[in-house]
């Protein structure tokens, strides 16, 4: 029955009385998480200039070091304060010390980013002071902006901590050898001014989300050309370069007694042509400005010839050189390719032989995945290859897990009998290089401590051998100099052989130079099956078909004929084209 | 009542007016940390600009590179750079008092951070207390920016006067200190930052080096920036005698030994250019570093011919050895309680300086003859973290680990 008019203003009356009461301000819900932020700094051993920072973060800013963390790179990891700066940690919370020796240069502070699991890293030069509430500012930002591909910077005060007078990036503009000179941006003068976009800034602080990190080009090496590169990398990921009028900071006071660190200009220039060279950029400008500023010094135009030989080269592609040779690593051993850029990895010296070995690999692999580098060439001698020869740039392009290179000085040399299908000989003298897309399968294997090496080397006699079985069981996919032009490649045996059969296969005797090699039975068969009308492939295909294998053994073919051919039982690919 | 029935009286300070405050360093070329210091003050301490200066009195001017102590003056207008070659503490006061007007001084160490809201604590206190003839402190964090003073906000009591931060006005610095009271403000707190590197257990260096051998001295700095210690060598200039170097060697001995001492150094470190270093000298001096103050030793050799002769550990230590006479004076450190021996023993006058060397030859047999007969204790390290290039090729000498004297 429906209610009176009157009952139903009443209770017209109750529900707005009743909306009242539910449209009460309601309690705020809790605040999601406060992003996570660790302020990072890659020094040369400037524990002076890491401890002022440090210490004048905690004690100026504690409205924003609760949940802080520090991780400090040490680029002179051997030098006189590298104790001291590992011992940071004894009385900082959250500190964490990475000692990187294994090159040198600015950009050892991308490396800020892998060694740190905070939502937000704020990357300081040492020896940075910052203004009073810019550490509580760029946390505010961050939390305010939780998916913010941006890079953030702040007014640089110069040393007379002036706001009026800081700048506030860099104008894309050559000078003195940089690419990018101070300037101010008026808006920063607008009262309540927020933060603007700017093109540039010098590398002193920033800050980003540690998932919108785009990561330094690896082959950056010494000084420099970060500058604009960095910048335009963010802008490309979707990002912005933002000046926060309120994360003010004051650069270290003029160092007295210089950098401990060198500062070359081939560093330097070859540091722009890999940076622009990977943007696409113009490079024409890099050298004409040093050739104005240098020109009547040094030979700038060779300089440039020099390292853009360094930056080009085909061995350039790959992303990293690591060398895990015991020791001390002399660089100028490696072949002058990669020299400039190999990065020594000492191995773990509690170890030994084999487990020594694996161990080095694991830590190198681990390495480079945390880099996202997208291949790695790993070196267990100091040598290495000089070339990138007969592989084109679009066959690494391709899918691949291993690539072979012949290295320039084989640790073992090529001997009877030597041409067997596993172990270290079928891959002596050769240097492989790992893709991204291996790292994952490899590392599992190798085993990451005791244990897992333990089980790799039940299951295989090293790392060669592990390599070789699983491109023969397909597991990796390889290329390099033994698989070049596998399907046009026609082998040839060298001219005066002389051949014995024996029952382990043959002896081969050569008249100049004399020499005497003894074959098994499969390589053996290879060299019956080198006739110069074959190609590599083909003869694989025929020991599949013979031996009855579900694929053909490329990769032992092709491993075998570089070995035949290193001896001089084949001609030289050239020679047998 | 009339304005001109009130009575006269001498004007006095107004209790309003704050006043104002001298931080007064005195460095030893370390014009990074005041840099660092002078920096954080004025960035944080943003609540006493306007009232505050800077004095930096520069007690080793010579290492500091050119330009550096323009660039922190121009830097700040409010900041005065007075180089004081080998001045010792009193009169870099002395110096630092005749130079400000400020107020209050307060008596910084140059490699400190204060923290906020400090400064103007004390200069709150002065301005509260007009009168007051009391040296005003605060408590030194460690570095895990803790304390041990009591948790009270009002200043308290101290037994003796304690080094790093110390306030009081100026005119009252200038007065006899009987009487006054030390006391600790604890919103002064301050922390130092640590010396990090192991050559700082001497209090200075200096590197003997003719004027002349220019390149010896560019390979010696080389050595010393891989030591880290270039901020703290001291060049001082040896003395040629080409008719006889001993001579001119003892003669720089003994005016560096009158340096230190006048100076107040507690130990000085003499090298001399030609000195090369181990890989570990670091490590080796660090845990030496350690030790070296529980021993009463006059002369601390990091390096000498030994002539084949095998020293005793001292107790338990693995790296410093009671050392017996050796030769060789490429890298000793001289403990104050040496000076004025030294200086007695080492002729300054001409004939008594031939004599002199007639009867020891060179000052590294003077040392060793004076450490067999026990006038001197010595103490060395093992391994011997320096050497020469001459004693590389000895086996009685540093041949044995000369592959690793590569600094």
């Amino acid at each position: 029955m429906p209610q009176p008019c009157e009952d139903a203003g009443r209770g017209a009356a109750q529900t707005r009385e009743n909306a009242r009461e539910l449209m009460a301000p309601a309690s705020p819900t809790p605040p999601a998480a406060r992003r996570s932020l660790c302020v990072g700094m890659a020094t040369h051993g400037d524990f002076d200039g890491v401890w002022f920072t440090i210490q004048a973060l905690r004690m100026y800013h504690p409205e924003a070091t609760d949940d802080l963390s520090f991780v400090v790179v040490d680029n002179d990891p051997g030098g006189a304060t590298a104790t001291a700066l590992r011992e940071i940690g004894n009385w900082v919370a959250r500190y964490r010390y990475v000692p990187f020796g294994g090159f040198s240069g600015t950009a050892v502070r991308d490396l800020v980013f892998r060694e740190t699991d905070a939502d937000v890293v704020c990357c300081l030069d040492s020896h940075v002071l910052l203004a009073p509430g810019a550490l509580a500012a760029l946390r505010d930002f961050f939390d305010a902006h939780p998916d913010s591909p941006d890079l953030v910077q702040g007014p640089m005060l110069h040393d007379n901590l002036e706001l009026g007078r800081a700048v506030t990036h860099l104008e894309p503009t050559w000078g003195a050898g940089m690419y990018g000179q101070w300037a101010r941006d008026d808006r920063l003068d607008e009262p309540g001014c927020e933060p603007f976009e700017i093109a540039m800034h010098g590398l002193g602080l920033f800050a980003c989300r540690r998932g919108a990190w785009p990561g330094l080009n690896p082959r950056l090496r010494g000084f420099g050309a970060e500058e604009g590169y960095l910048h335009e990398l963010v802008r490309r990921r979707g990002g912005r370069v933002l000046c926060h009028p309120r994360i003010a900071w004051a650069h270290r006071f003029s160092r007295p007694f210089g950098i401990p660190y060198p500062n070359r200009w081939e560093d330097r220039i070859r540091n722009y042509l890999v940076a622009w060279g990977e943007l696409g950029w113009d490079v024409a400008p890099i050298e004409e400005h040093y050739l104005e500023m240098l020109g009547s010094q040094m030979d700038v135009a060779g300089l440039v010839a020099r390292v853009r030989g360094q930056v080009e080269h085909p061995l350039s592609v790959l992303d990293a050189v690591f060398c895990l040779a015991n020791g001390a690593c002399d660089a100028h051993a490696h072949p002058s390719a990669i020299a400039w850029r190999v990065e020594h990895r000492e191995p773990d010296p509690a170890l030994e032989g084999e487990p020594r070995r694996l161990a080095a690999w694991h830590d190198a692999l681990v390495a480079a995945r945390a880099r996202d580098y997208r291949h790695v060439l790993l070196l267990d001698q100091e040598s290495g290859p000089e070339a990138l020869a007969a592989i084109a740039p679009q066959d690494l392009e391709r899918p691949w897990d291993l690539c072979l290179l012949t290295s320039a000085s084989p640790a073992v040399a090529p001997a009877a009998p030597a041409f067997v299908t596993a172990g270290k000989l079928a891959l002596s003298g050769l240097a492989v290089a790992v893709h991204a897309g291996a790292f994952d399968r490899v590392l599992a294997d190798l085993g990451a401590d005791e244990a897992g090496r333990h089980a790799f080397l039940a299951r295989w006699p090293d790392v060669e051998t592990y390599l070789l079985q699983g491109m023969r069981d397909g597991l990796f996919t390889a290329i390099g100099e033994p698989f070049a032009e596998p399907a046009v490649d026609r082998p040839a045996a060298s001219p005066g052989l002389e051949l014995v059969e024996h029952a382990a296969g043959l002896s081969v005797r050569q008249g100049s130079p004399a020499r005497e090699h003894e074959l098994n039975n499969t390589a053996s068969i290879v060299l019956a099956l080198c006739d110069g009308k074959r190609t590599v492939a083909g003869i694989a295909e025929e020991m599949a078909a013979s031996f009855a294998l579900a694929t053909p053994p490329l990769a032992e073919v092709s491993a075998c004929v570089s070995g035949l051919r290193r001896a001089g039982i084949l001609l030289a690919r050239s020679s047998s084209m | 009542v009339t304005r001109e029935a009130l009575p006269r009286g001498t004007a006095t300070a107004d209790p309003r007016r704050s006043p104002t405050l001298c931080v007064a360093i005195v460095t030893s070329g370390d014009l990074d940390g005041v840099g660092a210091t002078v920096q954080a003050i004025r960035l944080y301490h943003e609540e006493i600009a306007g009232r505050v200066s800077f004095l930096v009195v520069d007690r080793r001017p010579e290492g500091v590179a050119a330009g550096t102590a323009e660039a922190l003056a121009g830097a700040n207008p409010m900041l005065r750079y007075l180089p004081s070659p080998g001045a010792d503490e009193g009169a870099a006061r002395d110096l630092l008092m005749r130079a400000t007007d400020a107020d209050i001084v307060c008596w910084l160490d140059d490699r400190a951070l204060v923290a906020a809201g400090g400064l103007a604590a004390i200069l709150d206190w002065f301005r509260a207390h007009p009168g007051s003839r009391d040296l005003m402190q605060g408590p030194q964090l460690d570095d895990g920016l803790v304390h041990g003073a009591p948790a009270q906000p009002a200043p308290f009591q101290l037994e003796i006067e304690q080094p790093g931060l110390l306030a009081c006005r100026r005119d009252a610095a200038l007065e006899p200190g009987a009487g006054r009271r030390v006391l600790c403000h604890p919103a002064a707190a301050w922390i130092k930052r640590p010396d990090a590197n192991p050559f700082a257990c001497f209090e200075a260096i200096f590197c003997l080096n003719l004027d002349r051998e220019t390149e010896r001295w560019r390979e010696a700095s080389r050595r010393h920036a891989r030591l880290g210690i270039t901020s703290r060598v001291e060049r001082f200039p040896g003395v040629a005698t080409p008719d006889n170097p001993h001579r001119g060697i003892a003669v720089a001995y003994r005016r560096m030994v009158a340096a230190a001492q006048r100076r107040g150094y507690e130990h000085l470190l003499v090298l001399e250019d030609d000195a090369v270093f181990l890989d570990d000298t670091l490590a080796v001096l660090a845990s030496a570093a350690v030790e070296l103050p529980g021993h009463a030793w006059d002369l601390c050799y990091l390096g000498a011919c030994v002539w084949s002769q095998a020293f005793p550990f001292l107790g338990t230590s693995t790296v410093l050895q009671a050392c017996g006479p050796v030769t060789c004076t490429h890298a000793i450190a001289v403990h104050a309680r040496a000076y004025d021996r030294l200086l007695a023993e080492i002729p300054t006058a001409a004939d008594e300086l031939e004599r002199w060397l007639e009867e020891h030859l060179a000052i590294d047999q003077y040392l060793s003859r004076r450490i067999r007969d026990g006038t001197y204790r010595a103490v060395i390290t093992s391994p011997r973290v320096a050497s020469q290039p001459n004693l590389l090729h000895f086996d009685d000498g540093d041949g044995a680990l000369a592959a690793r004297y590569v600094i």
